[in-house]
């Protein structure tokens, strides 16, 4: 308890780490470990976006997909990549490989990031190549700029961990992960991803310019010889493990759900919102709340990680009325009645 | 639904807005002071009502508020004006405080609950807007039915500067109609626009709404005055369907008289009004008279409307059968008459003022020999600039008005009146100016015009007095009386007017007059031969013409003037003249009914003595209940909300769950002393911003949540030792008064969530 005596401890900081001193079972060291391993690999290659690492962390082990909103040379690339090479993958699976990128352009057919049947004359058959979806961490640049049905096919693979090429399916490693980008800005000839697409993605993360210190420390580092990580790469085989644990072992109570229903229920019937969010995101919100409540050191859900993720998971999934504002805000203001309920219920015997 | 907040700006611009609207209502309505309190008060509420919508004060609290304030602005004006506790302020500044009371508290509440609906549902704007736009149309809703020179202020500024003011109000009329279709048009909703549609219908037919379609006072009289026909119609035995028929063309005739006389204008009214036929057809019996009366008393401006009531309490008949009402006395000699001494007030024991909240006393101490006390009660019908009373009263106390719509005033009064007739063989041998009284006073009493006639005049009828009584004050004055009685000739044609000194034009001249020449003649006569005199003006009413019960009806007529003088160790004694040539016909009898009426009105029986007949009984707010209800209620609550302080701060140390209760118990202390958890807050971003002042509360905090939702089972002994760390931090890091205020808070548990 000795850190929360220390009045110098920014706030955030205190918060994050609240609950490191409580005793911690081993699998709650194991996935913590695997998350901070990844984590120091990753903000050792971007610097200034901890809360991006943080969300994507969140995504990449309960499960789901982001979608990052930001412009170019803002440091996507690198921090999929910083990701992808992170991972270590299973030798035993030389078909795979740990990163690959995709270059969306409006030219580009399904079967250029599924795969393709090519007939083998030697053996008279039809073998199937895989694709570069057959990854674990898969960036995809610029998603809205190809054409809908090659986002189809990438929504498939992102929605059931698997491709169907000639109507036979190829399932995808357990490990798969998509960062996705889009420009907000440059959207002539575009095909913008509908709704129903977006509800695939975990999170749609606006990423903002970087602070003027973290750029300063980019230039000041541009050119140096990239020093070794200081963090071990980490196998794909206890990334998938401290998932199953953190689905299974952190504790989600009744009130988280309740929570979660009524928030979106508020957001459905709020006059500002033409859709509202789907049951999907209340079930993919579940996992997503226990990753971020292991990263800040419990195995229990709070209303902080409730009120922490609310914003991207939920306002990408809303379509406004002409006029109705930010969605982020609609969530904002949805969220506080059934979070002060959460809040109170602490209280009761 | 929760909308997007408004800006500061607009917030801003509301609120002077909703202050102006305000002004604009109070125009003509109340004193600059209450219009300058409400419009502040309305700027508060409106900057209230932003802040705690934006801090989310719950909607049930708020309309609770809102239903307090207004009744409070209801309750709060007439609490004011009776209320004794505020006894500093008089009457005008007591009715100022209540109009700022009262408007202030109106404009604080309303623009609280506008501004908090309308920042927390949008569609609540609509109605800020009528509000503003009706408050428009409440100031230039006078100008209806052509009347151009309505508001009077913008009339008169207009014709000054040489515009018409009808198309000044046109103008206005369409900036207000714009903006109301503005309103309209901004709206996006289909809802909203109904609304705001419905609104400003509403609005529109409140303007246009004629205000003569309300009955107005004459037409209530009309069904007042039909009410108590029918009653004595029915007492007198008639059948009912004839009393009905008859009443019904009796109150259509005074309604269409109210019209007739309304059409010539509203300031015309009850002029030029015929008094109603004694005796109309249909009235049978002794009380339609009563009521052919009363009509006639109301709706004309004759000289003989019943002025006043008097209830007496005791049984007393006066020496001379004639009861004496005083209201002024006049004893300045200001070189040309005798007139209200308004410099020196050496007429200490008359009482010159209303009572207001408490009692007023005479100056002046009366023999026990020679005056008896008697209570009565006195309920004024007609303005008076003083309070009308039996002579000599000593102490006026305010009183309950039974009937507001029927007594301007009420009052108690004790009158010492005179016990004794003014031959009484123990008045005689006494001086008329006490060996007390000062030169000024003594020559105030004994200054008369400088007229040597007087003299002569006054020498001369006391020159064959009994030398034994030559130098007595009563004999002396009984020989002038006893001149003017015999000598002077009692008629209201001789006035002597435009003369200099009308009292010497009565005195030598041909003695006609009426009471005042009468009352200043013997005045001066008796100041010519020393005697202290003055002249009293009030009301005389003669025994023989009214009634037998304790009520005594004052009409009009019976004003009357007559000299006191003043007799050592008696007092002032009224020395009244009764001349004994007269042209005029004996004074009316006062009419019995109506005296009986309007004296069981005065004493409470708002039926006039017909309890059978039910007349509404006018609906009066218990004061005085509801103030101890609401001290009562006060304790109480207070009590309760001590009790449960208590109990939650001591039921953690015993019992199951005690972790839990100890956490809601600092929880309570931490609300109690202004550092509790606001709405939004997780617990740990509220332990982290008072982390400052109670470190402890975070570690403190953790363990709760792990406990809690966690599911952990750890040691107690940890978790309390936190406790004590945050009670202890509480005591040294807040400053003593907020410790102290934390403990005497009696609700800081209330908000803990």
């Amino acid at each position: 308890m000795n850190e929360w005596d220390d009045n110098q401890t920014a706030p955030e900081d205190a918060l994050s780490t609240m609950g490191n001193s409580m005793a911690e079972s081993a699998g709650m060291t194991h996935a913590r470990s695997v998350i901070d391993q990844i984590g120091d690999r990753i903000r050792q290659d971007v610097m200034g976006r901890d809360d991006v690492i943080e969300l994507v962390m969140v995504a990449l082990f309960a499960g789901g997909h982001v979608l990052l909103e930001d412009y170019p040379g803002s440091g996507k690339t690198t921090l999929a990549k910083a990701l992808g090479e992170s991972i270590e993958i299973d030798e035993s699976r030389t078909d795979l490989s740990d990163f690959r990128r995709l270059q969306f352009t409006p030219d580009l057919l399904p079967s250029d990031i599924t795969g393709v049947m090519i007939f083998d004359p030697k053996s008279n058959q039809f073998h199937f190549r895989r694709g570069p979806l057959f990854a674990h961490v898969v960036l995809v640049d610029e998603i809205n700029r190809t054409s809908p049905k090659v986002q189809a096919a990438l929504l498939e693979s992102m929605a059931e961990g698997q491709v169907t090429v000639d109507n036979v399916s190829h399932q995808l490693d357990e490990l798969f992960f998509v960062i996705a980008t889009q420009n907000p800005l440059d959207s002539i000839g575009t095909y913008p991803l509908p709704v129903a697409q977006l509800d695939r993605f975990l999170f749609k993360i606006p990423m903002v310019h970087v602070s003027r210190t973290a750029e300063l420390e980019v230039l000041e580092q541009w050119g140096q010889p990239r020093l070794p990580k200081q963090s071990a790469k980490v196998h794909r085989n206890e990334v998938v493990r401290a998932r199953q644990w953190i689905r299974t072992e952190v504790k989600v109570s009744a009130g988280v759900h309740e929570c979660l229903v009524d928030t979106a229920r508020r957001i459905r019937e709020d006059e500002r919102v033409a859709q509202g969010v789907s049951t999907r995101s209340l079930v993919q919100a579940i996992p997503a709340l226990q990753t971020l409540a292991v990263i800040r050191g419990r195995d229990y859900i709070l209303p902080d990680d409730i009120e922490r993720l609310s914003g991207p998971l939920f306002s990408h999934r809303m379509t406004m009325v002409p006029g109705g504002g930010d969605p982020n805000l609609v969530v904002k203001e949805a969220l506080e009645a059934p979070m002060d309920v959460l809040v109170r219920s602490s209280l009761r015997r | 639904m929760n909308t997007p907040f408004e800006s500061r700006l607009i917030s801003t611009i509301k609120a002077i807005l909703l202050s102006i609207a305000m002004t604009i209502a109070l125009w003509t309505q109340t004193s600059p002071t209450a219009q300058i309190a409400a419009v502040a008060l309305t700027l508060c509420g409106a900057i209230l009502g932003r802040v705690l919508a934006a801090k989310e004060l719950k909607l049930s609290i708020a309309i609770g508020v809102i239903w307090l304030g207004f009744l409070m602005a209801f309750i709060g004006p007439e609490w004011v004006r009776n209320t004794s506790a505020l006894p500093f302020l008089d009457a005008r500044n007591t009715l100022i405080f209540s109009d700022c009371v009262g408007f202030g508290l109106l404009g604080l509440t309303m623009a609280f609950g506008l501004r908090y609906l309308s920042c927390r549902w949008r569609a609540w704007s609509v109605f800020e807007a009528a509000v503003v736009v009706g408050s428009v149309i409440w100031l230039f809703r006078q100008h209806q039915n052509e009347r151009i020179d309505r508001p009077r202020f913008l009339a008169d500024w207009a014709l000054m500067q040489g515009y018409d003011p009808t198309s000044i109000i046109m103008i206005i009329g369409a900036v207000v109609g714009g903006v109301a279709m503005g309103m309209v048009l901004y709206q996006q909703s289909v809802r909203k626009l109904a609304l705001s549609v419905i609104l400003l219908g509403a609005l529109g037919y409140w303007y246009s709404w004629d205000q003569q379609d309300t009955p107005d006072f004459c037409e209530e009289s009309c069904l007042d005055q039909t009410r108590l026909f029918k009653a004595d119609c029915l007492a007198s035995g008639e059948d009912e369907s004839t009393c009905e028929r008859q009443a019904e063309e009796k109150e259509d005739a005074c309604i269409q008289k109210c019209e007739d006389q309304g059409g010539q204008g509203e300031d015309s009214q009850g002029q030029g009004k015929e008094p109603g036929e004694p005796g109309t057809p249909g009235a049978p019996g002794s009380g339609g008279g009563v009521t052919d009366q009363m009509m006639r008393n109301e709706s004309n401006s004759s000289t003989n409307d019943p002025v006043a009531v008097a209830i007496f309490h005791q049984d007393y008949e006066p020496p001379n059968d004639i009861l004496y009402f005083r209201q002024q006395v006049l004893s300045l000699y200001d070189g040309k008459r005798l007139s209200i001494d308004t410099v020196n007030e050496f007429d200490e024991d008359v009482i010159r003022e209303f009572p207001y909240r408490s009692s007023i006393q005479a100056g002046e101490n009366l023999s026990e020999d020679f005056h008896l006390p008697i209570h009565t009660s006195m309920y004024l019908m007609a303005d008076h600039p003083q309070p009308v009373a039996l002579t000599s009263s000593v102490e006026i106390t305010p009183t309950k008005n039974p009937a507001p719509h029927k007594f301007l005033t009420a009052y108690d009064v004790v009158s010492w009146v005179s016990a004794t007739p003014i031959h009484d063989m123990r008045l005689l041998g006494r001086a008329s100016i006490p060996s007390d009284w000062t030169k000024e006073k003594a020559d105030h009493y004994l200054a008369y015009a400088d007229d040597p006639r007087y003299e002569s005049l006054s020498n001369e009828l006391v020159r064959d007095i009994d030398p034994r009584y030559a130098d007595d004050t009563l004999v002396k004055a009984l020989k002038i009386k006893t001149y003017l009685e015999k000598e002077g000739f009692y008629t209201r044609k001789e006035r002597h007017a435009g003369v200099d000194d009308s009292t010497a034009s009565f005195l030598f001249g041909n003695l006609k007059g009426y009471c005042v020449h009468f009352a200043n003649a013997a005045a001066h006569l008796f100041r010519s031969q020393g005697i202290a005199s003055r002249v009293a003006v009030g009301y005389a009413v003669q025994g023989r013409l009214r009634g037998n019960g304790s009520a005594v009806l004052i009409m009009a007529d019976r004003a009357h003037a007559w000299p006191e003088i003043h007799i050592e160790g008696v007092g002032w004694v009224p020395f009244d003249i009764y001349p004994e040539r007269s042209d005029e016909p004996p004074g009316d009898i006062v009419p019995q009914d109506l005296e009986s009426l309007l004296g069981e009105i005065a004493r409470g029986d708002l039926s006039g003595g017909r309890a059978d007949e039910a007349i509404e009984t006018p609906f009066e707010m218990p004061w005085t209940r509801i103030q101890t209800f609401l001290i009562v209620l006060c304790i109480l609550l207070l009590g309760m909300a001590y009790f449960v302080k208590g109990w939650r701060k001591v039921r953690g140390l015993f019992g199951s769950h005690r972790t839990v209760l100890t956490y809601v118990a600092l929880q309570d202390s931490l609300n109690g002393r202004g550092l509790g958890r606001w709405y939004g807050e997780t617990r740990d971003q509220h332990a982290l911003r008072i982390r400052d002042i109670v470190p402890s509360l975070t570690p403190l905090t953790e363990a709760h949540l792990r406990r809690q939702i966690g599911g952990r089972m750890e040691h107690d002994d940890d978790f309390f030792a936190l406790c004590t760390d945050v009670r202890r931090e509480l005591r040294t890091n807040l400053p003593l008064w907020k410790t102290i205020l934390g403990m005497i808070n009696p609700i800081g548990w209330w908000y803990t969530k």
